[in-house]
């Protein structure tokens, strides 16, 4: 019995004994699966895994740069006059009828959560290495300019698509809380303050993706400038900026074969996103090829009628399928629709782009010449003949027009640029039953506004 | 303030303890003696030994005719000793049967002629035992006792055995041995006021207790054949709320003890099994666990190997638990062997399980009506673009019940269970072993099947100094289900849809079909391992001093498998390669509890000082893991043959509790009692400087019957007691790490790279929430305790409300943890009654009840107005309200839905939030059970109903699409606007998302009142018919007990709930099921 008591009472005193260092036994550890904040930005490894995780984001199957059926490309592509829907889904249908409700989820995870998340990651970013002591400056240098590019190009699109928007630029939740509406030229102020940035900090070259073009260096923060200046009517400044790009010569070129502009690293792409979903190679690919009937949607006999006879474009860029009696019309920009061996990335900006761009200022500024010669680059590629004197508002209507048959189902840019040019109205309304001019603006989140009071709603909504 | 009480507290406990150190030895009980005699007769001796232990002697003096004084001193040894002593010289010896020590002589036991014999019953109290049925083994004669407890057998064989039961005594037996008369004492059944109570660290009865502890005992389990044993406690006691999620087995329950404390963490109860605390989360992955809703992890727990659950609910009880016990805590105790025989035990039940109620949908000339009308309403027509397939490409002459055909099926239900229990004084123990499985009603073969294995020792020293006391369960269980809930689409695919399969029997794909076949192919498996390890060591160093240490150990590993196909995908999406997801995750906790009691008469009555300590760590880890790129379908199962993996989640977070706690319980005559708790706690879900709090509690009870004034004013008062208590008790139910900002990695990559996310705002600041719980009870026994009543009223106010605060995306959360001076408040009553109306030999019949009256207030909430949380609260109402659109009527102009707006007048566009000036309460106003028990000789008869009134989400909120679109409608849709002047219930069909699927979306299914309906429901929840063969029967068969019965599980639901179940109110999860069994139960 006297063994029993001994061990009883020892097994009894060990835990007091124990829980004696009451402070010590409830601190835990970090859990191991996280980092705590600070210690991410304590070596380069890990805050260039954290951009890294900027990229994930933007890419993310909710997001509006995955290129898929929630992208901005494919989502505007029905808004507008490009796509004809075939897929069931309440919240694609409201898109494909301008009839947005302030609910739709589709709406305020692809073009509102994913942009805003990568803001918020991308200040936490800037703030972390900015305190940092331990980061390379190259590594500083580079993540830095990174990560201003990326909050400049996700406020592009945000001010694009809802118009007045928060503008956020710190982490303090206290603040961005309450956040008002910005008007769109304070955000384009920040977009060419963070882009000016951009372009000092980040390297020209594509060595920090090792060569390949799948993050975006100066170029392509010069390439934006110009889209920017273009859009905000600045003509000359987007004049030089496309200039500059085109210079570039040693490093960027239009492709000739047009079934090889979509290849990965092409010598036209100033920025590609890679994919990163397994098995697929670009969302694009899986989401426009057509194998069967169609699923999600098929080009619009809008866009399939409005190229020139004898456009290669329409040849190679255009394809059918026949069910039936039925012809099916889908975007064959990109060739692959699954494939477990990567060929094409899903390619954000490309010279191309940066002739039209170019065009459209030039015309602007009056320098009809400089214009056809840029329009003239696109067009040869096209195989068309070449376009020789014409007046300044025909031009302007053919820039538009090259536009819509060289960027369709690519970035929205057919939706952003009929609500610029002020054509959306006469466009629109003609081909879409329930069309409304307010609709050029999509709702703010009902979500949102419920949570931050000073947000208001887009009229229409 | 609250920690010098403490210390105070503790000195007093201390003192206590020093002064009190024992002279003498309290007076025994249970098997030991204490024993000194000079020349004492046998017959003394034996009296001695009944007054000391719960041992009683069975002889006649006839026998003891020829025995011996007999002089001997003993001190505190077992009676197994004494009587060694005592008989060793004499012409006897003694047999024990249960509790009886039966004498005998030594003489030699020829064989003799038949004897008649006569003999009377009394129970221990004295009183005669009339209506006890005495059966002798050998002939299986079988009489009954008269009104003075008297019988008489004729014929009986001198060495046979009589078997004695009666319905308010305990069963026994006794072996003759030639003698002709016989005086039985026969222990009478306790009160229900007497039985045991499991409380924190101990127990107590329903007699002595100063806190509020419901019971749900073993035969409650025993007669209902479900599968998760929180099942089983639907209405079963006053304060619980359980709803069951889903019919699907494994999956989640909603259980709530007392109301909402908490604004927006958790809710659930303290759950602790046989000492260990047990997870009240799943384990499941939130990527693979849509079928089971989330699950719940007491799923694989054996509803046989419970041998109560107490619940308890006020400060009192659950003080002790401190940082965790705001929401009420949940004891599980399992089975335990009894001295005895020893019983093998064999149960075995098979039956079938159906959904109870069907919602009557459209047939395809209402669907086609409903349709055409919705294009002819927007002035269109249908096209393909529009995905109008329905209309333009299939068989518009097809009808087809898909409520029939995908939840109509039958469930198959199979239970065995075996036991083997048994041990003496000082060794017990408890073997048992379960299989269950049961199938579901989708089409497919699904099945889930548990086993389990649960084992428990007690052990006592000789001395009775040392105690030990083990229980081991072990349970697997294997859940095969299909990834998707097969409701949803028996609610909205249209009637016309195509048939599943085409003419070669394959699954058929025509343009426009989701077919809902393809998730036959696309399964779930959850595979749970579960221990359970509980041992307490016990010491006694002195009578009144016992040092304990409890140790538990809890393993839950699960490992769950999502597998899709390419075969289940549609061919149109020219899907390569088939995915799944696999996902382990496991739980461990260790609990270390080392305890001090010290139990001694102190003045005019009891003290009872237990002093404690607590440390306990959690870990948790998960693992998920998306793969595709598989070669073939066949290898699905096999993560190594994916080409491509992504980890969608990998988590791990470790928990630490650490606590002291003391409680005091003085006891005066069993009339005035005292109970003082408290508890220091830390917890390492809060920051630094946060980490610690103390709790406490006082409860005090006087059993006013017991005064002389109580006896001469409530002369019909058998029992009759006031408690009251008050405390103070914690919520940290807000998950790990909560303080710390941080990075998690991505599963989405980049460039072949892990990314990292900021996953959490930093903030350190907030701390626990918590829960003062005030408590008033009487309880009141009648006519000698046939009638036990309880009536209490609780008022427990919780604030420092830890708030997941939202946040607008913008800030890139959205939620941040904060400490809200917002107070909430919890009152209720609840009363329970336990009835025995008839009680005879051959017939009883016992009535309960309970019925608890909630409610729940938000008291005060700091500038309400300027947060987030004016649109979903309101000052003064309760939680669960839900702010709306005042629903009108259908606008007989427009055809569409109209509400009142914030001026009272009529609009066709109620402005959010403005125009929010509905209140509803979506949530239970009363609700409780009815239980008749009958038993008429072998047969008993439960039957049980379940009742609550509420109101509750209705079809239209939960609606799948909107009337007019594609998909399927209750037919009461038909009451639809059609033309201008209609009066309608339901407002006109669209199928384009315009003014009229704003109304219907917007107005109503989100915003709108006329989402909430009455959701009230009486559920025959539980039948249980069985006969127990009598002893004649079973004697013959070498059987203790043969038992058959007929048990049915939610038989009946009577509601007006507009929507499949009122209980789980969901269109998208499969309705609780009907379930009918037969079985049949034999000890041997």
């Amino acid at each position: 019995m006297k063994r029993y008591k001994i061990i009883v009472v020892l097994i009894g005193l060990l835990p007091i004994a124990l829980i004696e260092g009451c402070q010590k036994f409830i601190t835990v550890d970090p859990p191991v699966t996280q980092l705590v904040s600070s210690s991410v930005f304590e070596s380069d490894q890990t805050a260039l895994s954290a951009m890294n995780g900027i990229y994930g984001t933007l890419q993310g199957p909710d997001g509006f740069a995955n290129g898929g059926t929630q992208s901005v490309g494919f989502l505007t592509g029905l808004s507008s006059d490009e796509l004809t829907n075939y897929y069931t889904y309440p919240d694609q249908i409201q898109f494909y009828q301008n009839a947005l409700n302030k609910n739709n989820n589709t709406l305020y995870n692809a073009f509102w959560v994913v942009p805003y998340n990568c803001i918020y990651d991308a200040n936490s970013l800037l703030q972390g290495i900015s305190g940092s002591t331990k980061i390379s400056s190259a590594v500083k240098r580079e993540l830095t300019g990174e990560a201003k590019f990326i909050r400049a190009f996700c406020n592009f699109y945000l001010t694009n698509l809802f118009g007045n928007v928060p503008l956020i630029t710190t982490t303090d939740y206290n603040v961005n809380a309450n956040a008002f509406r910005a008007n769109k030229d304070s955000v384009y102020s920040q977009i060419i303050a963070d882009l000016t940035d951009a372009q000092s900090l980040m390297a020209g070259d594509y060595s920090f993706s090792n060569g390949e073009r799948i993050r975006p260096n100066s170029w392509a923060a010069t390439a934006m400038m110009a889209r920017v200046y273009l859009y905000t009517g600045r003509w000359k400044d987007a004049e030089g900026q496309a200039t500059a790009v085109i210079n570039e010569s040693d490093q960027y070129a239009m492709v000739s074969d047009l079934n090889q502009v979509y290849l990965k690293n092409s010598n036209e792409a100033i920025w590609q996103l890679m994919p990163n979903a397994p098995g697929l190679n670009t969302n694009e690919g899986s989401v426009y090829i057509l194998t069967s009937e169609p699923v999600y949607a098929t080009l619009s006999p809008e866009l399939v009628n409005a190229f020139e006879p004898g456009d290669l474009r329409l040849q190679n860029w255009v394809a059918d399928t026949i069910i039936g009696l039925d012809t099916f019309y889908y975007s064959f920009k990109y060739k692959v629709k699954s494939s477990e061996t990567l060929t094409e990335y899903s390619m954000v900006l490309r010279l191309a782009e940066q002739y039209l761009i170019r065009a459209e200022a030039r015309i602007n500024q009056d320098n009809l010449n400089g214009a056809m010669e840029d329009l003239n680059v696109i067009r040869e590629r096209a195989g068309l003949p070449l376009i020789s004197i014409l007046d300044k508002s025909t031009l302007l209507s053919d820039v538009v027009h090259e536009r819509q048959v060289e960027l369709f189902t690519e970035w929205g840019h057919r939706w952003l640029d009929l609500k610029r040019t002020g054509r959306a109205n006469s466009i629109l309304s003609i081909i879409k039953a329930d069309w409304q001019s307010t609709d050029t603006l999509f709702p703010i989140p009902q979500g949102e506004i419920q949570k931050d009071v000073n947000l208001t709603q887009n009229p229409g909504y | 303030m609250r920690s010098k009480a403490f210390y105070t507290l503790l000195c007093t406990f201390v003192i206590v303890f020093i002064l009190g150190s024992p002279k003498t030895l309290p007076a025994q009980s249970g098997d030991r003696v204490t024993l000194s005699v000079e020349n004492a007769p046998l017959q003394k001796i034996f009296s001695a030994v009944e007054a000391q232990t719960f041992y009683r002697f069975v002889y006649t003096n006839e026998q003891l005719k020829d025995g011996k004084p007999v002089t001997l001193s003993v001190v505190n040894v077992t009676v197994q000793t004494l009587l060694k002593q005592c008989l060793q010289d004499q012409p006897l010896y003694y047999s024990t049967e249960d509790k009886f020590i039966i004498i005998h002589r030594k003489e030699k036991e020829t064989k003799m002629n038949p004897v008649d014999i006569m003999g009377t019953i009394k129970n221990d109290k004295g009183d005669p035992v009339s209506g006890a049925s005495i059966t002798v083994l050998e002939t299986l004669k079988t009489t009954t006792s008269d009104a003075e407890g008297g019988f008489a057998l004729k014929q009986v064989p001198p060495f046979s055995t009589l078997i004695f039961s009666g319905t308010n005594v305990e069963g026994s037996q006794i072996i003759l041995h030639g003698q002709q008369s016989l005086s039985v004492t026969l222990k009478a059944k306790v009160s229900k006021l007497d039985e045991v109570q499991v409380i924190a660290y101990g127990t107590t009865t329903r007699r002595l207790n100063t806190g509020d502890v419901s019971t749900i005992n073993a035969e409650t389990f025993a007669e209902q054949p479900v599968s998760n044993p929180l099942s089983a406690m639907e209405g079963r006691a006053p304060g619980l709320i359980i709803t069951q999620n889903s019919g699907t087995p494994g999956s989640g329950f909603f259980v709530q003890i007392r109301g909402q404390n908490s604004i927006s963490n958790g809710n659930d109860p303290l759950y602790i099994i046989d000492g260990v605390p047990y997870t009240s989360t799943s384990l499941t992955s939130a990527f693979s666990s849509g079928i089971v809703s989330g699950g719940n992890p007491l799923s694989s727990i054996n509803p046989s190997d419970i041998e109560s659950v107490n619940i308890l609910k006020d400060a009192d009880a659950t003080a002790i638990y401190g940082s965790r016990g705001a929401n009420g805590v949940i004891l599980i105790t399992t089975k335990r062997g009894k001295p005895g025989k020893t019983k093998i035990d064999l149960n075995s039940y098979f039956g079938v399980g159906q959904v109870d109620r069907r919602l009557k949908l459209m047939n395809t000339q209402q669907y086609l009506i409903m349709r055409n009308e919705a294009f002819k309403n927007d002035g269109t027509t249908p096209s393909l673009a529009n995905g109008d397939y329905d209309l333009l490409s299939w068989d518009t002459t097809r009808y087809t019940d898909w409520q029939k055909l995908l939840i109509g099926n039958t469930a198959h239900i199979a239970d065995v269970q075996l036991g083997i229990s048994g041990g003496n004084e000082n060794t017990r123990f408890n073997l048992s072993g379960g299989f269950h499985r049961q199938t579901n009603v989708f089409p497919g073969d699904f099945a889930d099947q548990k086993g389990s294995g649960h084992f428990n020792l007690n052990h006592n020293s000789q001395d009775n100094k040392l105690k030990v006391d083990l229980s081991l369960t072990y349970a697997v269980e294997n859940n095969n289900q299909p990834q998707t809930d097969f409701v949803y689409q028996a609610m909205y695919l249209p009637p016309d849809a195509p048939s599943p399969y085409d003419s070669a029997g394959k699954l058929n794909w025509p343009p426009g079909f989701d077919n809902p076949y393809r998730y036959i192919q696309q399964k779930y498996q959850a595979k749970t391992n579960n221990l359970i390890s509980h041992l307490v060591l016990g010491y006694n160093i002195i009578p009144a001093l016992q040092l304990r240490i409890a140790m538990g150990y809890n393993n839950i590993q699960m490992n769950e498998m999502q597998n899709s196909p390419t075969t289940s995908y549609n061919p149109a999406f020219n899907v390569i390669s088939g995915n799944s997801v696999f996902s382990n995750s496991g739980l461990e906790t260790w609990i270390l509890e080392p305890q001090i009691e010290y139990q001694k008469k102190l003045g005019p009555g009891k003290l009872d000082v237990l002093l404690g300590a607590t440390a306990e760590q959690d870990t948790r880890n998960a693992v998920t893991e998306y793969a595709s790129g598989f070669s073939s379908d066949a290898l699905l199962e096999n993560i190594g043959a994916a080409s491509d993996i992504l980890v969608l989640a990998s988590s791990f977070s470790q928990y630490r509790y650490e606590a002291f706690f003391g409680r005091l319980n003085y006891n005066m005559n069993e009339k005035y009692i005292l109970n003082l708790t408290g508890r220091r706690d830390g917890s390492s879900r809060f920051g630094p400087g946060k980490q610690f709090a103390n709790f406490s509690s006082v409860g005090g009870a006087w059993i006013f019957s017991k005064e002389k004034f109580g006896k001469n004013l409530f002369p019909f008062l058998s029992f009759g007691k006031l408690r009251i208590s008050y405390g103070t008790t914690g919520n940290d139910q807000i998950g790990d790490y909560q303080y710390l900002s941080s990075y998690s990695p991505t599963p989405y990559t980049y460039q072949n790279m892990s990314g990292l996310i900021p996953t959490r705002l930093y903030n350190p600041d907030y701390a626990w929430e918590i829960n003062r719980k005030f408590e008033l009870g009487i309880e009141l026994g009648l006519l000698n305790d046939r009638i036990i009543f309880s009536a209490s009223y609780y008022n427990n106010h919780s604030s420092n409300q830890l708030v997941g605060y939202p946040l607008p995306t913008i800030t890139g959360f959205s939620t941040i943890q904060q400490n809200l001076n917002a107070v909430v408040q919890n009152t209720g009553i609840e009363f329970s009654l336990n009835y025995s109306l008839i009680k005879s030999t051959s017939f009883n019949w016992n009535l309960s009840a309970n019925l608890t009256i909630p409610n729940n207030k938000l008291i005060s909430f700091p500038n309400i107005e300027e947060t987030n949380y004016n649109n979903l609260y309101q000052i003064g109402k309760p939680l669960s309200i839900y702010k709306s659109f005042q629903y009108l009527n259908v606008n007989p102009q427009a055809g569409i839905y109209q509400f009142l707006n914030s001026e009272g007048k009529a609009t066709l566009t109620p402005v959010y939030p403005d125009d929010l000036k509905a209140v509803k309460n979506v949530a239970a106003s009363y609700y409780g059970g009815l239980q008749n028990n009958f038993q008429y000789k072998g047969w008993h008869l439960d039957i049980f109903f379940q009742f609550t009134k509420q109101a509750g989400w209705n079809y239209i909120k939960n609606y799948l699409v909107a009337p007019g679109m594609l998909g399927n409608q209750p037919a009461v849709v038909m009451n639809r606007w059609m033309k201008s002047g209609d009066v309608a219930t339901f407002q006109k069909y669209t199928q384009s998302f315009d003014s009229a699927w704003n109304a219907y979306f917007f107005n109503s299914a989100i915003f709108g009142d006329n989402a909430v309906g009455d959701a009230s429901f009486i559920r025959l929840k539980n039948i249980s018919l069985s006969y127990s063969f009598p002893v004649s029967t079973t004697a013959r068969l070498k059987m203790q007990n043969l038992r058959i019965y007929l048990q049915a599980e939610n038989l009946l639901t009577i509601s007006g709930y507009f929507g499949l179940d009122p209980e789980n109110q969901s269109n998208v999860l499969l309705p609780p099921l009907r379930i009918i069994t037969a079985g049949i139960q034999i000890t041997f």
